[in-house]
């Protein structure tokens, strides 16, 4: 299995931004190109092309610094990270991705023409790695450059597109190539949308910028590399963008409604499965105490229409779309799902409700030397198969008192020296008070639930890992 | 090693020396008025009959023999390129009387008697029977030495003398009358008197007696020459180990014990479990004794767990050959189980010694080592003493004696005096069954076990069906093993030796002896008390090796390559700890009592060991080559990983084969089916069922809370009987064809 990686670079060098041109260009072997066949006077003119695209965007492309407090290996870590975006309206709103501003305490921008602004969160989306910032601007400042996104559906393998960014931390850098695959699916991160893949030059601290057809429009925001792979990047399509950014600038997220339909496609080439059918798509699982399983949808169903839409899923390619469909369908409304099941056709009603968080919150404990994290649904679904809620050990910082006291990573903790833990807050009180304590009590009893048995573990915090 | 065996040049005195060579011992109350120059001089006219034996020792096959005395400090005498020593006694011109080695000839290089400078190689001539004397014969008289005179006692003044070598050799002499103690050996009905000698002689250096035992008897009958005792000459020993090969060769067989695979370790299990002796054998050479014509002991210490994978048991006959043997049952108490041959064997049986083995020591005894290794068979014979006895399990009398092979002792007559059957030591749940003891076992005992008959089989170390062959115990409980801080945190330290044994019980199973029992959860379990076992088990678990950091890595299985399927260790720990394997080896229906910690408290609770439901290792499986998977029922510590209840519908995936219509569908160990083509499947063989004859499967699968339908299209219906496979074939390829035309962008 191939792993691709974001694009985020860890602040190493500075710089400024530009902007992009478009072009137009298709093979010549192309039997029928997008604008009809070019003459050799256009086609000597390849370089205007270039440059009219690159000057369309290169000005609103934007530098971001920023300052990320998190909690890994088992503490509190600031770090300050970079990474790009661009520009999408002249008051300052930029795009740039989820993962180069989470958990931003600070957030930096610099522009091309060099003036350096810090930017406010507005929104963002985890699962499609989108986000919206907003650069405070100056009193009377005039309206910044900005620049539009073009349409990512019209766009065919072949077609030149340029990334803009700071690879590396080196801004204002342009980098060109074609679009290599329109409609990529990558397991795991293709929820709601699927990937353009490019052959430009992608590389960390390219995240978040834009990438850009010959028109000068943005029809990406790049997002990703694969390791150890040259030429491959991917670009969240500005289709899917489109359709969010509204969402993030008005709710600061996207308010995806779940049902809990695990879905898979008719055909499927690489397991060599094909289901007969040709329309529709198939039900592989419920998430337990989901909307779908209420409703008594069962796995081997076949959805045909919701709300009176054919939904079809042939190719795996074509469920991030499914799954974006029934994620913005309106909440609390119930929706009506037209499905087959042992070849009579059946109506069921479900209602779908706020996926809510994707990701729990998160509570470092310095002196016990370990960071929990609420568990997860979505993002802990193992853990969340033994409880419901609760605290789940995160990180375990070594040396720590925690790593030896044999406490490890995806322990759930239950109960504290007898006091149940069932919230951040739980684990934060006993935290606190034990830490005020330290020197009448540096040992705690933790009953943790480990591969769904309860283990007890001794924390003696009595050491303090972190004098010098 | 033959640590124990004693000299009887050792032990005699070991007082007072005098550097210069003779040695005046003063003794004990009774010889007070001996003036000490009298000993001098008795020393003095002695002094020309005693002799130095040197034995040049050699490797034999790089084997050193196994003598006392040819190790010492750490190193041995051959390597230090000096020869062992014996004293000598002159009993004749060239005559010599000295100690019997007992060693084999293919370990002596020479022997050689020293009288100061003068050296004149020697032979033996001949065995001492009663006593652990050998006679040699030199080349030539040595000069300046003067035979032993040997006369009567009569009624003058007694002494004893020892002549005693190291790096010096001194001449010990004590008086010895009147004698002051004496042994009445209420068992063998025998009274002996004080050690003396091993020279008598009297206050001229006439020699009264010389002996080679250690007791005396009471009457005067230890008086005399050596050379008037029974002896055998060489000659006459060598047909007798010739007969005795022959008979060894008819009675002590090549067996060849083959054992049935044992289950694949899972995933790094056999890091903790794998690769101790024997567990994993599938092939056991080695000795059987035949007991009668068709009866066969065969000398094999295996556990209950390697029995039960016995398969074949294959007997080579002196006649050349092979001839196969059934199971009868395993001693209880000794590393031997019985078989019967399926034809008797001619000349075979063995005679039992039916003395005590006490009236063997000293004795000359023939010895049969017989070293069994793959196809080959060797026997060295040789003769044999024994020195002492000591005192072993259940009061049983061992010879001192312990040899590096198996090796079996005999009478001149050929009756079994001793056997290489070892004591099969009790359960522990630590060192399982180790070798500890190489004690022969003595033809008396070795009766007494096998008159007993099946009285004496254990009836939990049995060969058993490939389906059984996995059963363990079970408790019913999951545990954490106890540390130090836990321990002391849950004021346990001092009954569980500050945290290294006992278990937290962590989970009970329904309907377990342990939730039958009230057993509960956060109970520690002490140490178990088990019916005719003198030291309680303690409850060591090893729980904690198994657990994988972060967890059994479900997301990811995907990224997994299909050659590395066999080695994921299982999402759930093995019920096969070394306690519940312990547990088994107790035997189902031994009756044991649980010490448990709860509430502050030391309770007891009684059980009885009880086989376990299936568990993964044991389940029924049922592979199916056209998908390529291979299934087992869910066992109750499965159900529990999983939370799926009783009656719950589900298989679990064992095994998935690389390439497979299964592997390239997705299907991963550990997973599990719950339906196919839409019929639920609760046990492998409903799934067996279910699969007949279908060509097109819809097969439900669940990862932990994912799930997704398999759909797999097969050429031919599984178990079809007839050839009707090839419509299917097309339909096949036509899938394949639409899904190309739809797959355009795929890679």
């Amino acid at each position: 299995m191939k792993r691709t990686g974001s694009l985020l670079c860890v602040a190493a060098l500075g710089g400024v931004l530009g902007a992009a041109v478009p072009f137009a260009a298709c093979s010549q072997d192309d039997p029928t190109p997008a604008s009809g066949r070019m003459t050799g006077q256009e086609l000597l003119d390849f370089r205007a092309v270039i440059q009219h695209a690159r000057a369309k965007v290169f000005p609103s492309v934007v530098y971001i610094r920023c300052v990320r407090e998190s909690l890994e290996g088992g503490k509190r870590l600031t770090q300050e990270i970079s990474g790009s975006g661009v520009i999408v309206s002249p008051d300052g709103e930029v795009v740039t991705n989820w993962h180069v501003i989470d958990k931003a305490i600070r957030v930096r921008c610099l522009l091309s023409d060099g003036q350096a602004l810090e930017a406010d969160i507005v929104g963002s989306d985890q699962s499609t790695d989108l986000a919206v910032i907003k650069l405070r601007m100056p009193e009377g400042a005039s309206p910044l450059p900005y620049a539009e996104f073009g349409e990512s559906t019209v766009l065919r393998e072949g077609d030149f597109v340029m990334a803009m960014g700071a690879p590396w931390g080196l801004n204002r850098s342009v980098s060109i190539g074609i679009i290599s695959c329109t409609r990529r699916f990558l397991p795991e991160i293709s929820e709601y949308s699927l990937w353009l893949q490019t052959d430009s030059a992608i590389n960390p601290g390219n995240s978040g910028g834009p990438l850009v057809n010959t028109d000068g429009e943005i029809i990406g925001i790049n997002a990703r590399g694969m390791d150890f792979a040259e030429g491959m990047g991917f670009a969240i399509p500005s289709e899917t963008a489109r359709v969010l950014i509204p969402q993030l600038r008005d709710y600061g997220k996207v308010n995806w409604s779940w049902t809990g339909l695990q879905l898979q496609p008719l055909r499927d080439f690489n397991r060599d499965m094909y289901f007969d059918d040709t329309e529709g798509l198939i039900v592989a699982e419920t998430d337990p105490e989901s909307p779908a399983r209420r409703a008594g949808l069962k796995p081997r169903d076949r959805i045909v229409k919701v709300n009176g839409t054919p939904i079809t899923a042939m190719t795996e390619e074509d469920l991030p779309a499914a799954r974006r469909f029934l994620g913005l369908l309106p909440m609390h409304e119930p929706a009506t799902f037209q499905i087959e099941r042992d070849n009579r056709m059946l109506t069921v009603e479900i209602t779908p409700r706020e996926k809510g968080q994707v990701q729990g919150k998160e509570l470092a404990l310095p002196r016990w030397d370990l960071t929990v994290k609420e568990i997860n649904q979505f993002d802990n679904p193992d853990l969340f198969f033994h409880r419901k809620e609760g605290v789940f050990v995160f990180g375990i910082k070594y040396p720590g008192n925690a790593g030896n006291s044999g406490i490890r990573e995806q322990d759930i903790i239950t109960k504290i020296d007898g006091q149940v833990v069932a919230s951040l807050d739980d684990v934060k009180a006993i935290h606190e008070k034990a830490i005020a304590n330290v020197d009448k009590n540096y040992k705690m009893v933790f009953t943790v639930l480990r591969g769904g048995l309860p283990r007890q573990v001794v924390l003696d915090f009595s050491r303090d890992f972190e004098k010098r | 090693m033959k640590a124990v065996r004693e000299f009887i040049l050792a032990g005699f005195l070991a007082t007072s020396y005098l550097s210069a060579g003779a040695v005046l011992a003063q003794d004990d109350a009774a010889s007070k008025q001996t003036d000490l120059s009298t000993l001098v001089d008795v020393a003095k006219r002695v002094s020309s009959s005693l002799v130095r034996v040197e034995w040049t020792l050699r490797y034999d096959r790089s084997e050193p023999p196994q003598i006392d005395g040819v190790w010492a400090r750490g190193g041995n005498v051959i390597d230090e390129e000096r020869p062992l020593e014996t004293a000598g006694y002159l009993v004749g011109p060239a005559l010599v009387m000295t100690s019997d080695l007992a060693v084999h000839p293919r370990f002596v290089e020479k022997v050689e008697v020293r009288f100061g400078d003068n050296v004149v190689s020697a032979r033996t001539a001949g065995y001492l029977v009663d006593q652990r004397g050998v006679l040699l014969q030199l080349a030539e008289p040595i000069a300046g030495t003067k035979p032993l005179m040997f006369v009567e006692p009569g009624d003058a003044s007694l002494y004893r003398v020892n002549y005693s070598g190291g790096v010096t050799w001194d001449v010990l002499v004590a008086t010895m009358s009147p004698r002051s103690s004496i042994a009445l050996a209420t068992d063998l009905d025998r009274t002996t008197t004080d050690p003396a000698g091993p020279l008598v002689v009297n206050e001229q250096g006439e020699a009264v007696s010389l002996h080679f035992v250690d007791r005396l008897p009471m009457d005067t009958s230890w008086a005399g020459s050596p050379l008037e005792r029974k002896q055998v000459p060489s000659a006459e020993l060598t047909s007798h180990l010739d007969k005795l090969a022959q008979r060894v060769d008819q009675n002590l067989l090549r067996v060849t014990v083959n054992f049935r695979s044992p289950k694949a370790e899972q995933g790094g299990r056999g890091m903790y479990y794998g690769g101790r002796d024997m567990d994993s054998t599938t092939e056991w050479n080695g000795v059987g004794m035949l007991l009668e014509p068709d009866t066969l002991l065969v000398l094999a210490k295996l556990k209950p767990s390697v029995t039960a994978r016995l398969e074949r048991i294959r007997v080579d006959t002196a006649a050349g050959d092979s001839i196969g043997a059934t199971f009868v049952g395993s001693l209880k108490h000794h590393g031997a189980f019985l078989a019967e041959l399926d034809e008797p064997v001619s000349g075979g049986g063995v005679t039992l010694l039916p003395d005590s083995i006490l009236k063997t020591r000293d004795q000359l005894l023939l010895g049969a080592e017989i070293r069994v290794q793959g196809e080959s068979r060797e026997v060295f014979t040789q003769h044999e003493r024994i020195s002492g006895f000591h005192l072993g399990w259940n009061r049983q009398i061992h010879p001192d004696f312990m040899p590096d092979h198996p090796t079996f002792l005999y009478t001149m007559d050929g009756a079994l005096v001793a056997a290489p059957i070892s004591r099969r030591e009790k359960v522990t749940v630590d060192e399982g069954w180790g070798w500890r003891s190489t004690s022969l076992l003595s033809s008396a005992d070795l009766h007494r076990v096998l008159e007993k008959g099946e009285a004496e089989f254990d009836a939990n170390n049995v060969p058993l069906s490939e389906e059984e062959e996995n059963r363990l115990a079970w408790l019913g409980v999951e545990t954490q093993a106890l540390d130090t801080d836990l321990a002391r945190a849950l004021g346990v330290a001092n009954l569980t030796n500050d945290g290294q044994t006992g278990g937290m019980v962590t989970f009970v199973y329904p309907d377990s002896p342990a939730s039958n029992a009230g057993l509960e959860v956060g109970d520690i379990l002490l140490r178990l008390h088990v019916e005719g076992q003198p030291r309680p088990l303690e409850v060591v678990t090893q729980g904690d090796m198994w657990s994988m950091q972060g967890g059994f890595p479900w997301s990811r299985l995907d990224e997994l390559p299909e050659e590395l399927y066999d080695q994921i260790p299982s999402p759930w720990p093995s019920v096969e700890t070394s306690f519940i394997r312990s547990l088994t080896d107790l035997g189902f229906g031994t009756a044991y009592t649980a010490e448990v910690f709860r509430d502050g408290q030391v309770l007891t609770l009684d059980f009885t060991v009880e086989q376990s439901p299936a568990h993964y290792d044991s389940a029924k499986k049922y592979e199916s080559e056209a998908i390529g998977v291979t299934v087992k029922d869910l066992t109750y510590e499965v159900r529990r990983y999983f939370q799926r209840p009783e009656g719950e519908p589900g298989v679990v995936i064992s095994k998935i084969e690389p390439g497979s219509k299964a592997s390239i569908a997705g299907i991963k160990p550990y997973e599990v089916i719950t339906a196919v083509n839409d019929q639920d499947v609760h046990t492998v063989k409903e799934f067996e069922e279910k699969i007949q004859g279908l060509s097109d499967l819809r097969i439900a699968v669940k990862r932990m809370t994912n799930g997704r339908i398999v759909r797999i299209t097969l050429d031919a219906p599984i178990g079809g009987a007839a050839e009707d496979g090839d419509a299917d074939a097309d339909a096949d390829a036509d899938a394949d064809a639409d899904a190309g035309a739809d797959d355009g962008g795929g890679e």
